[in-house]
């Protein structure tokens, strides 16, 4: 099970008001394999 | 936004996504490779009731996830105690393992328990190339290990591979084993850690293979490897995983006297950045302590500098460069562009850190009266 467990991050974000443009492409949820990461055996 | 996730792991949790934590150097096997010289038990290892306590520590600071090795844990008489315990307190367990121990009773009951996942060690897709590293009866120990896991019903158990110079042409025999058990390959690299130290030079891929390798895994994203082979992204598109070092940033190593290392490749005094035994326990060597903080630091490209493909391999593992005699800030010594080959011609014979004497007399395995 572990290696498979994900851990996930969602960046917070700013409401959308007219002033902040909408980046299309800027990906806001990462998801991290635990064994994804150097220093474990 | 992988970079802003990236830059904000190198600069270091509150605490480690995952945890190594040998819990023994006490070993049934000697392999010319381990990392950590086991083989003798130490007589200062954590009793039952301070490896509990650090459980609960762990609990406390919501690490969800420990790797448990050795040498061969589960020889330790409290060892399905502490998993269980671990397993009731939220800490999953994934240990790793020679295989000896893992009878049909063990599997089954092991199958029957959440939250534990199972590696079973194997260096070798036939018996002679993993028992030459491994030990004779080795790989048959391994094999029923797993014929044992997937007769018990347990689930993709993984079979973990250190990649050889003598094992890198079975990557597709590897895949084959893995699948008809239904099993998780995972590859991981030969350090020269340990007695690591004395084979490496022997042991460890040619830059053809390197490339190959590099090749194999691009074509395999599900194949496992905990990132290690992040200094084969210098080739071209990167590897699957973060392909940062994570040594006192995300992971560390809890050793089997409560000594606290970087990651589990370092164990050097150079690297040990406090015990679990001190005041203040893990958590404070975790959050506190000098080498970590030095660790967490932005790291210079120092020598890689100029080097066009630093981004991509970041200049490569600490641990290989340390126990070769590599400027940490210098490159690679298995770099693909070839500048670690370069810079070990330069490395006096026998100037290499040793990573000391180690505890090399493997236990015999018997069975208690």
């Amino acid at each position: 099970m572990a290696d498979d467990a994900a851990l996930t991050i969602t960046d917070a974000t700013e409401a959308d008001t007219p002033d902040t443009p909408t980046v299309d492409d800027e990906v806001l949820v990462e998801e991290i394999s635990i064994d994804g990461m150097c220093g474990v055996y | 936004m992988t970079s802003t996730l990236t830059t904000e792991l190198k600069g270091g949790l509150d605490a480690p996504i995952c945890l190594t934590w040998e819990l023994t150097y006490g070993c049934n096997l000697a392999c010319v490779h381990c990392l950590s010289s086991s083989g003798r038990r130490d007589p200062r290892e954590l009793s039952t009731a301070e490896v509990m306590a650090v459980v609960d520590e762990l609990h406390d600071l919501q690490v969800f996830y420990v790797n448990i090795g050795g040498g061969e844990p589960t020889i330790r008489a409290d060892f399905y105690d502490v998993v269980d315990y671990a397993v009731s307190r939220g800490v999953g367990v994934k240990f790793s393992t020679n295989g000896s121990t893992i009878t049909p009773a063990r599997a089954e009951r092991l199958a029957d328990t959440d939250y534990v996942d199972v590696q079973v060690s194997l260096d070798g897709a036939d018996a002679a190339t993993n028992d030459a590293v491994r030990g004779a009866g080795s790989y048959a120990a391994a094999r029923r290990a797993m014929d044992n896991l997937a007769a018990a019903g347990f689930g993709p158990f993984k079979i973990s591979v250190v990649v050889t110079r003598h094992n890198v042409g079975q990557l597709d025999a590897y895949e084959a084993m893995a699948a008809a058990y239904g099993a998780q390959l995972r590859l991981t690299r030969l350090r020269p850690s340990g007695r690591g130290a004395d084979t490496w030079h022997e042991l460890h891929p040619t830059d053809a293979q390197q490339r190959e390798l590099y090749r194999w895994l691009l074509d395999r994203p599900g194949v496992l490897t905990g990132d290690s082979f992040f200094h084969l992204s210098a080739l071209g598109a990167p590897l699957e995983g973060l392909n940062l070092c994570g040594a006192g940033r995300v992971v560390c190593l809890i050793d089997p006297v409560g000594d606290v290392y970087a990651c589990p490749f370092v164990l050097h005094d150079d690297f040990k950045a406090g015990s679990v035994r001190d005041d203040g326990g893990f958590t404070r060597v975790w959050r506190q302590s000098a080498l970590f903080a030095s660790l967490r630091e932005p790291t210079s490209a120092g020598a890689c500098a100029s080097c066009g493909s630093f981004d991509a391999c970041q200049g490569g593992c600490m641990a290989a460069k340390f126990f070769t005699g590599l400027p940490l800030d210098g490159p690679d010594p298995e770099c693909v562009h070839g500048h670690g080959a370069a810079a070990l011609a330069a490395i006096a014979p026998g100037s290499a850190p040793s990573p000391g004497p180690g505890h090399s007399v493997p236990v015999a395995l018997g069975r208690r009266r």
